[in-house]
């Protein structure tokens, strides 16, 4: 006879011996001594230190400070480890920690948003894997972390979680065992479990490829502004009069300004090119009928995987540049706003993608077919326009006022007067492109708004996932019968926005859009 | 604000002992100012529209740059009432209602109390049809 389901477990998955029992833990638990690791290193590193400051005789104050502070804060959390504890019970993830404040952080795990696993690159050297679960919320309370764990004990976590999510969506409102049973019995979705996973084949990006993403990513602007700048103070330093000795020196010291500026802009984007390689490499996209994950990582390696039900919206990035290569940089975005920087964000980026690779994961990721975007009303080129013509002219005229009445000399005001007029006749190929590359497109399943000149970025937004909608309207824009529209998604901020769309669409669609979003309302 | 401003800026001037045209100044600009934020809250007053739809509400607010945006009743996730120093002396209340979307603009200022709490209970029975996120 069969071994009867366990509750919540998959059936592919097996207990992992050594670790509390098949359906994950029996009590409150620590996670593996080894996970003191990295901190011992830390702390051994800080001992080190102080050895060294001595060698040298106790002169060396710094290093010892630095080898205290090490120390210290290995020590603190070696403690850290000692007293936090993870469970995972029938029906949500605890964790405990904290020595002075204690923090008990409960999980149902119907509310878990998406799972990661995470190892930098102390971790992965004592082989060890830090488990993130992300619920909804923009707060820091969003996200639970077992850290940390060995690499089969997290992926054994991260089934389990991913399963019991699945269980206890499939039968709302039952959480009882003998319900659970039931539904595993009758559950005919394809389970969360690795194995099934591994099977879909990954979309892999190249070295050459994340290379390619670093290169054309921001470090070009910096480059450009580098060069600009190198180039403007050149003339500035040829400008100065002199005598033939002086104006030598100059002539030389603007040569060397300028080939500074030209190398930075060689290395800024090898350097780019290098990161890109380090954190991306290795990447590998799945998306399975169940979940998009993506894998990636030279030194510090993560795994994210977030459940397709829980997927809010897709933006698309490029700029001129690679919009030339015809690629783009797509992110794919729970409920979860992890806050800081990039490296430790929960989006599921993925560094560059062809055109169709993009359409294929839109498709996958949020049902939504990659529309042609429609263009703006003709009265928004003009706004586009004039939105960047006053401002330069305005500053200008300030400038030059405030200059004359200062008594500042002729070359100033001829400067800033100079400066304004370009930056105003830039204005109009700027609003033209402005308008050219924005737009929209409105269909029964999603919205797309897309915008941008340099940085452009276009938003796919499933309106199922829409929260709210709202329509701004600036006299100016009044004027025009023009309105700035813009949707409301959890986890996404700045909320998708479009201006100068025309006014009566912007009302119609803050009207029906968010309405629509309800459960029974759409046709899919 | 205008009138703290004021009177700051006329304490300023006596204490620093200004000349007199410059007070002078500092008080016809306050009243300015004054009757300015009278306008304003006025106008800003008379712009504002709540409306309580069939299956979402409306805010409707802004003079210079006017402002439309509908929150769903099944997106509601909380709904706070909100009452400072000033506001309670005056037996006002702001309602504040979220969604899952931290961008959601969705506050009401400035209701009367009798509004205010059946508003609440009103839109509480509209809310919770699903919480999916």
């Amino acid at each position: 006879m069969p071994s009867e389901i366990p509750p919540g477990l998959p059936p592919e998955l097996p207990g992992l011996p050594g670790s509390g029992d098949a359906f994950g833990t029996a009590g409150p638990e620590r996670t593996p001594p080894m996970s003191v690791a990295p901190a011992l290193i830390v702390a051994a590193g800080g001992v080190l230190l102080a050895v060294v400051s001595q060698a040298f005789g106790g002169g060396a104050t710094g290093i010892a400070l630095a080898g205290g502070f090490l120390l210290l804060v290995g020590v603190s959390r070696v403690v850290a480890w000692a007293v936090r504890r993870y469970e995972l019970t029938d029906r949500e993830i605890k964790v405990t920690a904290g020595v002075l404040e204690r923090t008990s952080s409960v999980v149902p795990y119907q509310r878990v948003q998406q799972v990661d696993l995470h190892a930098t690159l102390l971790q992965r050297l004592v082989g060890l894997v830090t488990v993130r679960v992300g619920t909804a919320g923009g707060s820091e309370g969003a996200q639970v972390n077992i850290d940390a764990l060995n690499p089969r004990q997290a992926e054994h976590v991260r089934t389990l979680i991913l399963y019991r999510r699945d269980l206890a969506r499939a039968v709302p409102g039952t959480p009882t065992p003998g319900a659970r049973r039931a539904a595993a019995e009758t559950f005919s979705g394809p389970v969360a479990a690795a194995e099934s996973d591994e099977a879909v084949p990954a979309l892999t990006l190249s070295a050459g490829r994340l290379a390619l993403a670093g290169a054309t990513g921001s470090s070009i602007w910096l480059g450009i502004v580098v060069l600009l700048g190198a180039v403007f103070a050149a003339l500035d330093t040829l400008g100065t009069d002199g005598t033939d000795i002086a104006g030598a020196v100059s002539t030389f010291s603007a040569l060397a300004l300028v080939l500074l500026g030209i190398g930075l802009l060689v290395t800024l984007p090898l350097l780019g090119a290098g990161y890109a390689v380090l954190t991306y490499g290795g990447y590998r996209l799945r998306v399975t009928p169940e979940h998009v994950r993506a894998e990636y990582g030279l030194l510090s390696q993560r795994r994210l995987t977030l459940p397709r039900q829980r997927v809010q919206l897709v933006t698309v990035d490029d700029n001129p540049v690679r919009r030339r290569l015809g690629m783009a940089s797509v992110t794919v975005q729970s409920a979860t706003v992890a806050s800081g920087d990039t490296s430790r964000s929960s989006r599921l980026m993925v560094p560059l993608l062809t055109k169709e690779e993009t359409d294929w994961l839109v498709l996958a990721a949020v049902g939504l077919v990659v529309p042609a975007v429609e263009l703006r009303p003709p009265a928004a080129r003009g706004r586009a326009i004039r939105r960047r013509l006053w401002p330069p002219l305005a500053i200008g005229a300030a400038a030059v006022a405030g200059g004359a009445l200062t008594g500042a000399g002729w070359p100033l005001l001829v400067g800033f007067a100079v400066a304004a007029l370009v930056l105003a006749a830039l204005a109009v190929p700027w609003g033209a492109a402005y308008y050219r590359r924005g737009g929209y497109a409105v269909t029964d399943s999603g919205v797309t708004l897309a915008s941008g000149v340099l940085a452009h970025r276009a938003w796919h937004v499933p309106i199922a996932r829409v929260q709210s909608a709202a329509a701004r309207q600036s006299p100016f824009q009044a004027r025009r019968d023009l309105a700035t529209f813009s949707l409301d998604v959890a986890g996404a901020s700045p909320a998708p926005h479009l201006r100068d769309l025309g006014e009566q669409l912007s009302r119609t669609l803050t009207h029906d859009v968010p309405l629509a979003s309800a459960p029974g309302s759409s046709p899919d | 604000m205008a009138v703290l401003v004021g009177v700051g800026g006329v304490a300023l001037t006596l204490v620093l002992g200004a000349p007199g045209w410059v007070t002078g100044l500092v008080v016809s600009g306050t009243l300015l100012l004054l009757a300015g934020s009278v306008v304003g809250a006025t106008l800003s007053y008379g712009a504002w529209r709540y409306i309580v739809g069939r299956d979402g509400l409306e805010l409707r607010h802004g003079v210079i740059v006017r402002h439309v945006s509908l929150i769903p009743y099944h997106r509601i996730q909380q709904i706070d009432v909100r009452r400072g120093v000033i506001e309670r002396s005056l037996g006002l209340s702001t309602l504040v209602l979220r969604t899952a979307a931290a961008t959601s603009d969705a506050t009401i200022p400035g209701l009367s109390e009798a509004t205010a709490a059946p508003l609440r209970i009103e839109l509480l029975g509209h809310a919770g049809v699903s919480d999916a996120v």
